[in-house]
């Protein structure tokens, strides 16, 4: 039997049909529980069964039975629980025929030049249907993201439109000009068809390269983070060893002094002493790593900066928080901290730091002495006296991260004290 | 009156943080009475023949027991959910079954009279000094129950509810005048229909409240930041 051209456009848009049916299946279903192969398999079966079913049968009623079966199975081959797979594909099934609907309402009324010809008329219809069911997948695909709180630029929204669209508009003017054969007519339906899958193909790898990328960032962080860690532990390790090597000349010393009975002495040589165990460069010894890190990495030169630093961290060993968040905050805290000591005078240098997790709340704390203006707008903190850029810059971007936690921030700023109250849920 | 323990292996600590709490309720005006434990066990006895505290002051590496199982012993053997369990040690890496514990605070050794001092004054800010008891009508018949039971308050239009661990009654009354009556002493609302006790809030979300025994209490739109900074002031105190 040889296939009219109408058969053989529906062949190709049923083919298109896949890729439309596959980015619906990906807006309910995200895991497959099968080999790809299956998957692969049970959406090409979709194409092989109702291509004949239209080419034998073709009652609706039938079709449309058939394709939920087929829809059905192709779920199948992902991770879901059967009830929420049944829904869900009468939703799929529901988005796939409406753009249908509208299309029949407007061809049903209006009469443009080429749908007349015949075969073209229905030929051209489908092309429509199909495009559209295309982008209305890629516009909900769109939606989806943003509800995930993924961040969709409006470039891939107005693609999303345009890209289908154009293309369409485009084909609808290729076949309605003058010499027009089946071959070309055919070959420019299918090219369309190939630059719709493949722009979006291309765009759903570019964008999963970027997610890796800000994964593999992430991980640099981390790595950073832990051999800063290595670093300063190396340096206390060497530095406790020289300084038990001088405690017993130290010990000497002292017992010295109070066998001769010069107890004065002695208790400045002992104050002195337990200064040098209190100073000393690491000041967060939780066991968590990433905060150990960070902390005593940004304070590694408070004692040359004649800092005092008090911390109190009390956490466990692992924290429910994204590693990226919590150096946003404790990065930043620290840094606007150091900067505005700076501007202090070196005996009344000092900084609070409070990290502390108690009934899955973080609580953090810093606290600092500033000297200059802070100016305020409308409730947020717009300048300090230096690198006001800097600073508004590191504050939004604690900001942001005490956010995605429902978290809350107070600022408070008197006394020439400057203190940062945050808490989140975690 | 506020019942204290100190619980150490170490002689020289037990007496230091005795001296050191003993000086910082003088300052901050606080009646106190501390026992002192120097093994888990003798500890976990008294507790076992209904001793009660208000305040722990426990090492978490005793030689015969460890924090852990002390704590164990305060929470679900004696059933204390109300004590505060201060964390004392040496070690400042901290096992995460501790934090299921709800504790106070950690201090580090070696201390200083001001951690101590600052560690009071947190409980004084959070629960007050009034080991307070509520008053509240039934018929004719006046009730009272002591605050340091009271789990949380529920209203119902014109009736209130009172949740303890063990029990529950009702009364007629209004949220705001349960309120007015419980000022500083640790209970705080997080919605118009709920005041909760704040030493038996076992997590804290941003938008409800789990009690220990596993009630949820929703946390108003528009008392988030509220709450949020209720908590703040709660554990991290003024500037």
């Amino acid at each position: 039997m040889e296939l009219s051209t109408y058969n053989i456009i529906y062949l190709i848009s049923n083919f298109f049909t896949i890729f439309i049916l596959y980015r619906f299946t990906e807006l309910f279903f995200t895991t497959l529980r099968c080999n790809k192969v299956f998957s692969y398999l049970a959406y090409f079966s979709y194409f092989i069964l109702t291509s004949i079913t239209y080419l034998t049968i073709d009652v609706p009623i039938i079709t449309l039975c058939l394709n939920w079966i087929i829809i059905f199975v192709i779920s199948l081959t992902y991770k879901s629980i059967n009830q929420k797979r049944l829904i869900y594909v009468t939703y799929i099934l529901m988005f796939m025929l409406f753009p249908e609907l509208i299309v029949g309402v407007i061809t049903g009324y209006f009469h443009f030049s080429f749908f007349v010809d015949g075969d073209y008329s229905n030929s051209m219809g489908i092309i429509v249907t199909k495009i559209l069911t295309y982008s209305e997948a890629l516009l909900l695909r769109n939606y989806k993201s943003t509800k995930d709180k993924q961040n969709v630029g409006w470039s891939l929204w107005l693609s999303s439109i345009l890209i289908p669209i154009s293309t369409l508009a485009y084909e609808i003017m290729f076949v309605n000009s003058d010499n027009l054969t089946k071959i070309k007519a055919i070959t420019s339906i299918i090219i369309l068809f190939v630059i719709n899958i493949t722009a979006f193909y291309l765009y759903d790898s570019l964008s999963k390269s970027y997610v890796q990328l800000a994964k593999l960032s992430i991980l640099e962080t981390e790595n950073e983070l832990y051999s800063k860690q290595c670093e300063i532990m190396q340096t206390s390790t060497e530095e406790l060893q020289a300084f038990r090597h001088d405690m017993n000349n130290q010990f000497i010393a002292l017992s010295q002094l109070l066998s001769s009975k010069k107890y004065e002495d002695a208790e400045a040589q002992l104050s002195k002493l337990s200064y040098l165990t209190k100073n000393k460069i690491i000041y967060s010894t939780s066991g968590n790593v990433i905060i150990d890190g960070l902390i005593n990495y940004k304070l590694q030169n408070a004692i040359n900066d004649k800092i005092k630093v008090k911390t109190e961290i009390a956490i466990p060993v692992q924290l429910q928080i994204d590693t990226t968040d919590i150096v946003a905050i404790l990065g930043n805290l620290i840094d606007n901290a150091l900067s505005a000591l700076q501007d202090v005078s070196a005996e009344e240098r000092y900084l609070t730091l409070k990290v502390v997790f108690s009934q899955k709340r973080l609580i953090i704390r810093t606290s600092n002495p500033y000297c200059g203006d802070i100016m305020c707008k409308n409730g947020k903190i717009v300048t300090s006296k230096k690198a006001h850029d800097l600073h508004g810059y590191g504050l939004n971007n604690i900001a942001r991260a005490v956010d995605k936690y429902k978290g809350y921030m107070e600022i408070n700023y008197s006394d020439n004290i400057y203190t940062v109250d945050i808490i989140m849920y975690i | 009156m506020l019942r204290i323990a100190i619980c150490d292996d170490e002689e020289k600590v037990c007496s230091l943080l005795e001296k050191h709490i003993i000086g910082a309720c003088k300052e901050i005006y606080i009646e106190s009475e501390i026992d002192v434990f120097s093994s888990g066990s003798t500890l976990m006895n008294h507790l076992l023949n209904g001793s009660m505290y208000n305040i722990f002051f426990l090492d978490i590496e005793l030689n015969d027991e460890s924090g852990i199982t002390i704590s164990d012993c305060i929470r679900n053997k004696a059933n204390d959910e109300s004590a505060q369990i201060v964390y004392v040690s040496g070690k400042t890496e901290y096992d995460r079954k501790l934090f299921a514990f709800r504790p106070f605070s950690f201090i580090e050794k070696p201390f200083d009279a001001s951690v101590i001092r600052t560690t009071l004054e947190k409980y004084m800010r959070i629960y007050g000094n009034k080991n307070g008891l509520f008053h509240y009508k039934h018929g004719h018949d006046t009730y009272w129950i002591n605050l340091s039971t009271i789990l949380y308050f529920k209203s119902n239009r014109k009736k209130i509810t009172i949740l303890t661990l063990t029990t529950n009654d009702e009364f007629y009354g209004s949220i705001s005048s349960v309120i007015n009556q419980l000022r500083s002493q640790g209970f705080i609302s997080p919605h118009k229909s709920y005041i909760v006790n704040y030493r038996f809030i076992k997590v804290f979300q941003a938008d409800a409240i789990i009690m220990v025994n596993g009630d949820k209490i929703p946390i108003a739109k528009g008392k988030r930041d509220e709450m949020s900074k209720l908590q703040l002031h709660f554990e991290n105190g003024g500037h």
